[in-house]
């Protein structure tokens, strides 16, 4: 049986506290099967996900509703993506 | 790890921000709670990945000192876990945390005998301490 997860959204609010994402290009470097950018991308200006694993971006890809949002494979040591582009980038469980 | 965070400066704008959010190897209470109470079963040792968060750290570290970023804000917060049966809570932990983290077993028995005095809503909770880090990008010179 799967857990309820952090229903009181403490990781998103602590995320928004922080850090506007209003307009912003986000850059979600590990992001796994997109359970985190879900809670995120529609505040967003545009996000996009990467990770080395195919089998969860398969997933988040599958569950992603929004265009806003693309996912991409590549390793955090060589992102396949070009210099200063992003407003933010993230490490959500995966520094 | 330095390497990682290196290419995030690289294709971040100038003045850019970067989030480290990140369970802690903090040891965390395994509670019991229902609409009516909310009771201690014990602590959870969190300490196998300890070495993890220090790889981060000293990673953090290394790239403030290289004059990649500079440290704007950290905090923690509790991120939490509630299962609905004894038995769900036990088979998650074995599936995701087996390595990482310890449930001593007297903590399993008070948790699993709290846990059996019928309450309305019962269910288990485990809070886990999380790292919220705001790092902004720093401008070197030959950028």
């Amino acid at each position: 049986m799967k857990p309820i997860r952090d229903p009181e959204r403490a990781e998103l609010n602590h995320l928004l506290a922080a850090c506007p994402l209003e307009h912003q290009t986000v850059l979600e470097i590990g992001c796994g099967d997109g359970t985190f950018t879900r809670q995120y991308v529609r505040m967003t200006g545009k996000v996009l996900g990467i990770d080395p694993a195919m089998i969860d971006l398969v997933v988040a890809k599958k569950k992603n509703r929004v265009k806003k949002a693309s996912f991409i494979q590549g390793e955090a040591e060589c992102l396949p993506l070009p210099s200063r582009v992003f407003d933010i980038v993230l490490f959500a469980s995966s520094l | 790890m330095v390497h990682a965070l290196k290419e995030a400066w690289r294709v971040m704008a100038p003045l850019g921000i970067m989030m480290d959010i990140r369970p802690l190897s903090i040891d965390s209470p395994l509670e019991v709670i229902s609409d009516e109470v909310r009771e201690f079963a014990g602590i959870v040792d969190m300490s196998p990945d300890l070495k993890y968060d220090i790889a981060a750290d000293q990673a953090i570290e290394t790239v403030i000192k290289e004059g990649f970023f500079i440290e704007k804000q950290v905090d923690e917060f509790e991120y939490v876990y509630y299962w609905k049966t004894f038995h769900g809570m036990m088979a998650d932990f074995e599936e995701r945390w087996k390595d990482e983290i310890i449930i001593p077993e007297d903590v399993i028995n008070k948790a699993q005998q709290l846990y059996k005095v019928s309450r309305p809503n019962g269910r288990l909770r485990f809070g886990m301490r999380m790292k919220s880090a705001k790092y902004e990008k720093k401008i070197k010179s030959h950028q």
